[in-house]
C-alpha cells in the first residue's frame, strides 16, 4: 500500500508540474541534456516497473512467513 | 494520400490471420464447458497471461494513435503513454489479488460475490456492456482506417474483415484463443518495434533536401504571372493565403508568414515570406488535391522533416544513442504540417495543410498539441481538463472489463500478481519504444499529412517495404486482439450475468456457452455497424471516453467493495449507476461533443471542461458511501 502512495505522489507531482509550471519542464537536466519533461515521464515508467518488482519481493516474503 | 497496394502486405496479413484462426479452431475443440470458454480452464501460465495483458492493452490507440500523436504534435502523445501505464499500478497494487479471490468469470461476479443482488448484477452487466461498446468503436474505426490505405479497400471492408474474423474466433473458442491471440500480438509488437527503433537510431537525424516548397518574392511573381489569382471569398478573406490557378486547373496555395492579416485583401508586395502548401477539397463527390483530381501523379506529398539541426551538424548526424537522439531533436527546427478547414463563399470546404516550423524544444514539452495547448495558457478550466484526463487514464485501466476478465485465466493469486508484472514490464518497454518511434516518424519525411494513425507504419515503409508489410499486419492483429477481448467481456455480460444469473433463464453449462456465442455474434455485428457509422471520429477521443466511463462507474464500486466493510449491495448498485450516468451525461453535454458530434455552438454547453473524471469519480465514491450508510447490510449469500 505504501508503494502505491509513493507512486501516486510521483504521478501527482508530474501532473501538477506540467499543468502549472510548463517552463520548468523544458529545462535541460544533467541527464545527457534531455529536458525534464521527458526524464520525468520516462522516470514514471521506470518507477512503475521498479515498484512492481519490489512489490513481488515483499509479497513473496509475506507469503512464505505463515 | 493514395497508397499502392502491396502484395507482400496482403500476403503476410493473410498468413497471420490463417494462423490465428487455425489456433482458434484447434483450441476450440477443447473449450466445451463454460469454465473453459470464459476462463480458459484457469490454466494459462502467468508469463503467457502477462504478455497477453500487454497484447490486450496495446490496442490501436496505443500503437497507432500514440505514435501518430507524438509524430504530429510531440510530447503530448507521451502523456497518454504515461497515464495508461500508470493505471496499471492501480491495477496491480489495488485490484489484482483481491479480484482473483472473488469471482468466477466476469466483473459482475466479482462485485456481486458477497451479496447475490439483482441490482448489482444488472448495473454491473450494463456497465460492462457500455464500456466495452465505447472501447469497441475506436478499435473498429481504427481497423477501417488501417485497411483503406494499406490494402486499397474502402473503410467498411476493413471493419467487416475485423468483425467477421474476431467473431469467428470468439464463437469457436472463447477465452483460450483470445489469450493466445493477445500473446502472439504482444510479443510481435514489442519485438518489431524494437527493430524499428534500432533502425531509427542508426539512421540518426537528417536535414531535408533544400525545400522547393518555399519561395522568394521574385520566384513568386514569376509564378503568379503564368496563373491567375483566385479571388478570396467566404472565410478565405480573413486567412493569410493567396491562391493561384493555372490553365490546367492546378491550384497553388501560398501562405504568407508575415503581415498575414493583409494578404486576403492585399497586394503581392505585402508578402515578405511564404511557402507553398497542399490542399484537399471535395467537389461533386470527387476528391481534389491542389485543384486537380487525386491520382497517382497528383497527390499530397509526404511530410515530416527537419529544416535545421543544432550547431555542429550540417546535413546529418549519423547514428545516435537514444538520449542523444532526443537532445539533438530538442535543438532542431522541425517542419510540422497542421491543417485548417476553410469555407469559401459558395460553401465549398477546402482543407489546407500548411507548413509550420517549430523548435524541437517547443515540441518536446507538454502542451505542444492543440488538445493540450491549454496547459501552457493561464486558463484554469483548461488545466483542470488536462488533470481530469490524466486522472481518468490513471483510474480507468483497472476498471476496464476486458482487462479484468483476464485475471481469471490464471491458476491462483500469486500467478495473477506475477502476470500483471510481466504485463507492466512489456507495456512499459513498449511505451518507451513508441516515444522514439513517434519522434522518428516526425522526422522521417514519410508522414501522410491527412492521416495521423498511419505514422508508425509509414515510418516502417521509409526503411523497408517488408518491414512495412509486417508492421501493418501486426497493427491489424492489434485490433483483432483487442476486439476479441472486448467481445468476450460483452458476451460474458449478456450470457452469464444477465441471462443466467439475473433473469435466471434455465440453462446448463453447455447452454450458457451457446448463449455466450450468440451474444458474441450479436455484439460483433453491432460493433461492425458502429465502426462504420463513427468512421470519421478521432480514435483517441473515443478511447478517452471509455476510460472516463470505466473509471467513474466501475472503480469506486470495486475499490470500496474490496476495502470497506460497510459497503452494501444497494450502495454498489447506486455507485455504478451514478458513475455511469454522470460520466455519460457529462461527456454528451460537453463542449467537445457539441462541436464534433452535434455541430452546435460549443459555447451553449454548461459543462466547464470536457473530461468528467475529476468530478464523476469522486461522485461515484460519494454515492456509494452515502447509500451504503443509509441501507442495511444484507446477509451475505452462501457461496
Amino acid at each position: 500500500m505504501i508503494l502505491f502512495v509513493i507512486y501516486v505522489a510521483l504521478y501527482l507531482g508530474f501532473m501538477i508540474l506540467a499543468a502549472f509550471d510548463p517552463e520548468l519542464m523544458a529545462k535541460p537536466t544533467p541527464l545527457a541534456g534531455v529536458n525534464l519533461a521527458i526524464v520525468y515521464g520516462v522516470g514514471l515508467i521506470v518507477a512503475a516497473l521498479v515498484l512492481a518488482f519490489v512489490y513481488t519481493l515483499v509479497s513473496k516474503s509475506a507469503e512464505s512467513t505463515p | 494520400m493514395l497508397y499502392t497496394t502491396s502484395p507482400a502486405a496482403i500476403g503476410i496479413f493473410l498468413f497471420f490471420v490463417a494462423i490465428v484462426l487455425g489456433l482458434s479452431f484447434y483450441l476450440g475443440r477443447r473449450a466445451r464447458s463454460s469454465r473453459g470458454y470464459y476462463a480458459a480452464h484457469g490454466q494459462i501460465h502467468w508469463a503467457v497471461n502477462g504478455v497477453a495483458f500487454a497484447g490486450d492493452y496495446l490496442s490501436a490507440a496505443s500503437f497507432l494513435g500514440i505514435c501518430g500523436m507524438i509524430a504530429f504534435s510531440g510530447y503530448d502523445g507521451f502523456l497518454y503513454s504515461i497515464g495508461f501505464l500508470a493505471g496499471w499500478i492501480v491495477a496491480l497494487f489495488v485490484i489484482a489479488e483481491p479480484i482473483k479471490r472473488l469471482g468466477k468469470f466476469t466483473f459482475a461476479d466479482a462485485l456481486d460475490s458477497a451479496f447475490d443482488s439483482p441490482g448489482i448484477k444488472l448495473t454491473a452487466a450494463i456497465s460492462t456492456l457500455v464500456v466495452s461498446i465505447f472501447y469497441l468503436i475506436p478499435q473498429m474505426v481504427g481497423a477501417g482506417s488501417l485497411i483503406t490505405p494499406l490494402l486499397g479497400l474502402p473503410h467498411w471492408s476493413g471493419v467487416l474483415i475485423v468483425g467477421v474474423t474476431v467473431t469467428l474466433i470468439v464463437v469457436t473458442a472463447g477465452m483460450v484463443s483470445t489469450t493466445w491471440v493477445q500473446f502472439i500480438k504482444g510479443s510481435l509488437l514489442v519485438f518489431f518495434c524494437f527493430v524499428l527503433v534500432m533502425m531509427i537510431l542508426n539512421r540518426g537525424l537528417l536535414v531535408a533536401p533544400a525545400d522547393p516548397q518555399t519561395l522568394d518574392l521574385s520566384t513568386l511573381e514569376a509564378l503568379a504571372a503564368s496563373g491567375h489569382r483566385i479571388e478570396p471569398t467566404g472565410e478565405w478573406k480573413t486567412k493569410p493565403y493567396i491562391r493561384l490557378q493555372f490553365p490546367d486547373g492546378k491550384v497553388v496555395t501560398i501562405r504568407g508568414t508575415k503581415r498575414s492579416d493583409l494578404i486576403g485583401r492585399g497586394h503581392l508586395d505585402d508578402i515578405v515570406d511564404f511557402e507553398i502548401e497542399q490542399t484537399v477539397s471535395v467537389k461533386n463527390g470527387k476528391k481534389l488535391v491542389n485543384g486537380l483530381p487525386q491520382s497517382a501523379d497528383n497527390d499530397l506529398h509526404p511530410v515530416g522533416t527537419i529544416s535545421k539541426l543544432p550547431d555542429g551538424w550540417v546535413r546529418s548526424t549519423g547514428p545516435l544513442g537514444p538520449a542523444e537522439f532526443i537532445k539533438t531533436l530538442n535543438g532542431s527546427t522541425i517542419v510540422t504540417w497542421p491543417s485548417e478547414a476553410i469555407k469559401d463563399g459558395d460553401g465549398n470546404v477546402t482543407t489546407v495543410y500548411y507548413q509550420k516550423p517549430r523548435q524541437g524544444s517547443d515540441l518536446l514539452t507538454p502542451g505542444a498539441s492543440s488538445t493540450f495547448a491549454g496547459v501552457r495558457s493561464n486558463d484554469v478550466m483548461k488545466k483542470l481538463d488536462f488533470l481530469s484526463l490524466m486522472l481518468a487514464l490513471f483510474c480507468g485501466t483497472a476498471a476496464l472489463p476486458h482487462i479484468l476478465i483476464r485475471y481469471y485465466t490464471v491458476k491462483d493469486q500469486a500467478s495473477a500478481r506475477k502476470s500483471t508484472i510481466v504485463g507492466i514490464a512489456s507495456i512499459g518497454v513498449f511505451y518507451m519504444l513508441t516515444l522514439i518511434l513517434g519522434l522518428g516518424a516526425m522526422t522521417s519525411g514519410a508522414l501522410d499529412p491527412t492521416n495521423v494513425n498511419m505514422a508508425a507504419p509509414l515510418l516502417a515503409k521509409s526503411f523497408s517495404n517488408i518491414l512495412f508489410a509486417i508492421i501493418s499486419a501486426i497493427a491489424f492483429t492489434t485490433v483483432l486482439g483487442t476486439v476479441s477481448g472486448l467481445i468476450m467481456a460483452g458476451s460474458g455480460a449478456v450470457a452469464h450475468d444477465l441471462l443466467a444469473n439475473l433473469f435466471r433463464v434455465e440453462m446448463d453449462d453447455h447452454k450458457q456457452v451457446f448463449y455466450g456465442k450468440i451474444a458474441a455474434t450479436g455484439l460483433g455485428i453491432l460493433a461492425m455497424v458502429l465502426g462504420i457509422v463513427f468512421k470519421d471520429f478521432n480514435v483517441a477521443f473515443l478511447v478517452g471516453w471509455a476510460f472516463n466511463i470505466a473509471a467513474s462507474a466501475n472503480l469506486p464500486a470495486l475499490v470500496m467493495l474490496l476495502f470497506w466493510k460497510r459497503t452494501t449491495a444497494k450502495g454498489i448498485a447506486a455507485a455504478v449507476t451514478v458513475g455511469l450516468l454522470s460520466s455519460l451525461g457529462w461527456i454528451l453535454l460537453s463542449q467537445q461533443c457539441y462541436k464534433d458530434v452535434y455541430h452546435i455552438d460549443p459555447k451553449l454547453s454548461v459543462i466547464p471542461f470536457s473530461q468528467p473524471a475529476l468530478v464523476t469519480i469522486p461522485l461515484g465514491f460519494l454515492t456509494l458511501v452515502l447509500v451504503s450508510l443509509v441501507t442495511k447490510q444484507r446477509s451475505p449469500a452462501k457461496s
